[in-house]
């Protein structure tokens, strides 16, 4: 199963799901993975769904930001959704709770 | 920033389901037992269903999984190899049971197992041994059969009975020592490829190459690598003596350099030509090099009456030779051999050659880490630690760092900071935003929040674009004497300050985004007065962070652990945390900066 996967939600957001573990060892590919979506559907919104993320290292929370510049870039309004108890720990330490939507 | 562990770990185990389908309940106690004896990780034999092999009179069965773990037995194989049940389940067959005809171990290539997973077919053995529960040898005749144990997994059906040797038509009691089949090559170089490509580490390479080779293919395994200096080392001399892989350390040395011109076998290999056959006899005339000389002493001392000496080649370049020898094993080496001798060199290259690719690569990382960390500057009446620690195994490099200098106005910048990535990018991208951070800090004096805004914005600038998450705190003595401390965190761990006292707190304000997200907002700022003898710890999250838990639960270990060390010397802090604190699963370089305030 792949870690990313995207599709369309009936409001017309796009919809990406993030899975499994987002480290440097994936993170390039499922970069490219939003960046392609977002730039072929255009989408008026992005929500970035991390319910089934089990770990995310830094290089992870860049994917999440670059996700935010290119949606951000394109007009489109952007979420993170569904964060762990600890994935939200992340997003405090950093300070992008407010930038990723989530309060 | 946030830690990476080492993700190459078992990301499988929690992705397994456990089988519990298929007649469990009749068979509890089994079951039980099962689990007690699972001893090799990740599946084990209770996750399957448990079969019921028939009871024939004379017939042993057993069935092993895909890595050759027994996962059923039938009584009558119990007696057969004198073995409970418990001592089986669960346990690797070829490495407890198979032997050859001396009771030695056998390589595993050349087990029937093996060789039936890798052709896919029934094989069958008239003479074979295993190794009784108490020690003595059970002549066998076997056949093999892969089988699927569920859908998509492999697994294999062992039959066995006893034969008396003696009774056999002669050949057979060659068996196990006969030449080499076509499948023992294809088998052998299939493992070779498979066990040489799982690490990138170049010792755990040879060791891995010479278990392959010997005692299989000879008695004598010695590997020269040439050096990135250019020079050549006599890195692995290994005999087989009783059973056991001997180190002749005696006879690995730094060796002459490679003869230009020299037609001699090692001379070749080295240079990367081609493999030959030696034998003293090669090395006996006028030595035409200082290497001739080397080589006619190894002769000598290993008593090798033929040698297979193979050039290793990486994919650019020569990385050294393998020289395979006989002397107690009477056959000498024919053409057929040294080619096999020649392939599987050449699959060691590779793997030697991404492993020194990888450490090449790490060291220059750690290089430029070293050269790029400051000497911290001396403050009259404070006392100052800082050390760096790259990650403890040898995946990942990273761009963590610690800065302190003097700032404009006479205070004292503090800084700690760690840039996203673990790569030799992340290494460059921390050297650039280190010396952004000195450059804006020593321009005009400003409170830290203005420095580091005016870094956010240069680092979205860089050529190549990093995040970072860093504090840096401003540290200046008050009219009353006390020492304050001015900070601004974008999106870094919290500071810890513990007072002489013990009691330690996090300095949670002051929190803003990490840099490098192209977004503008406002940098708050926080202020505090540093209570005398207090000791401030500014850290990356290598030192708390781990897969397996929550950041909370490493920040209350760090504070209860920190705050246990007040008494402590400060040049000891460092190594005294990292031991204490820095988690047992974290692969993620650390940087520490700690400060103890007078009394």
């Amino acid at each position: 199963m792949h870690e990313a996967s995207v599709d369309t939600n009936d409001d017309g957001a796009l919809r990406v799901t993030l899975r499994g573990e987002i480290d440097f060892t994936n993170s390039t590919e499922i970069h490219k993975i939003i960046t392609d979506a977002v730039s072929e559907r255009r989408p008026a919104a992005v929500r970035v769904d991390l319910a089934g993320v089990t770990f995310m290292d830094s290089t992870g929370i860049g994917v999440l930001v670059d996700a935010m510049r290119v949606a951000l870039a394109a007009q489109a309004d952007f979420r993170v959704e569904n964060p762990t108890r600890r994935m939200l720990d992340q997003l405090r330490t950093t300070g992008l709770l407010t930038a990723f939507g989530l309060e | 920033m946030d830690g990476a562990g080492d993700r190459s770990g078992p990301r499988a185990t929690h992705t397994e389901d456990v089988r519990t389908d298929g007649g469990q309940a009749e068979d509890g106690q089994a079951e039980d037992e099962r689990v007690e004896s699972g001893r090799a990780p990740g599946r084990t034999a209770s996750d399957w269903p448990a079969w019921r092999l028939p009871e024939l009179a004379d017939a042993g069965m057993y069935v092993v999984d895909d890595r050759g773990l027994i996962v059923a037995v039938n009584a009558q194989a119990e007696r057969l190899v004198g073995r409970r049940a418990t001592d089986l389940l669960g346990r690797d067959a070829h490495e407890l049971l198979h032997r050859d005809s001396r009771g030695g171990s056998i390589p595993r290539i050349r087990c029937m197992v093996r060789q039936a997973f890798l052709s896919g077919r029934t094989l069958h053995s008239e003479l074979a041994w295993f190794e009784r529960g108490d020690g003595s040898l059970l002549p066998m005749a076997w056949t093999v059969a892969p089988c699927e144990l569920a859908p998509g997994e492999r697994g294999a059906l062992v039959i066995f009975h006893q034969v008396d040797p003696a009774a056999l038509p002669g050949p057979w009691a060659a068996d196990a020592e006969g030449p080499m089949s076509e499948l023992d090559r294809l088998a052998l170089l299939a493992e070779t490829t498979a066990t040489l490509t799982s690490t990138l580490d170049v010792q755990e390479i040879l060791r891995q190459l010479v278990r392959l080779v010997v005692p299989l293919l000879a008695d004598w395994a010695v590997v020269d690598l040439l050096t990135e200096e250019g020079g050549v080392v006599r890195q692995l001399v290994v005999h087989h003596e009783n059973g056991e892989l001997v180190h002749h350390e005696d006879l690995e040395r730094a060796m002459p350099p490679v003869p230009e011109a020299s037609s001699m076998p090692l001379s070749r290999a080295l240079r990367g030509v081609t493999g030959a056959l030696a034998g003293p006899g090669t090395y006996r005339g006028r030595p035409d090099s200082a290497l001739a000389v080397v080589q006619q002493e190894l002769f000598q001392a290993t008593g090798m009456h033929s040698a297979s000496i193979a050039p290793i080649r990486g994919v650019r370049e020569t990385v050294g030779a393998l020289t395979l020898g006989r002397a107690s094993q009477a056959e000498a080496f024919t053409r057929s051999e040294l080619l096999l001798v020649e392939d599987i060199a050449r699959r060691a290259g590779l793997a030697l050659d991404n492993a020194r690719l990888y450490e090449r690569q790490r060291r220059v990382a750690e290089t430029m880490q070293r050269h790029l960390l400051p000497q911290l500057p001396s403050v009259p009446g404070l006392r100052m630690t800082a050390c760096y620690r790259p990650a403890p195994r040898a995946s990942q490099v990273g761009g963590d760092w610690y800065d302190a200098f003097p700032l404009p106005g006479g205070a004292t910048a503090l800084v700690i900071g760690d840039v996203v990535g673990h790569d030799l990018d992340a290494a460059a991208g921390m050297a650039q935003v280190c010396n952004m951070l000195r450059a804006y800090a020593g321009g005009q004096d400003e409170p830290p929040h203005a420095i580091v805004d005016r870094l956010d914005q240069a680092v979205t600038r860089m050529v190549q674009p990093v995040m970072a998450t860093m504090v840096l705190a401003r540290l200046e003595p008050g009219p009353s004497g006390r020492w304050t401390l001015r900070w601004t965190n974008a999106g870094h761990p919290p500071p810890l300050l513990v007072g002489h006292d013990g009691r330690a707190r996090y300095l949670e304000d002051g929190n803003g985004l990490l840099l490098g997200t192209g977004l503008r907002e406002p940098r708050p700022e926080a202020a505090v007065e540093l209570p005398p003898g207090s000791t401030l710890l500014l850290y990356t999250d290598g030192l708390i962070e781990s897969p397996g838990r929550i950041l909370d639960e490493g920040l209350d270990k760090l504070a209860a652990y920190a705050a246990g060390l007040v008494g402590r010397p400060l040049d000891s802090l460092c190594d005294l945390l990292l031991s204490g604190v820095r988690p047992g699963d974290n692969d993620d370089d650390v940087a520490m900066l700690v400060l103890r305030l007078p009394r």
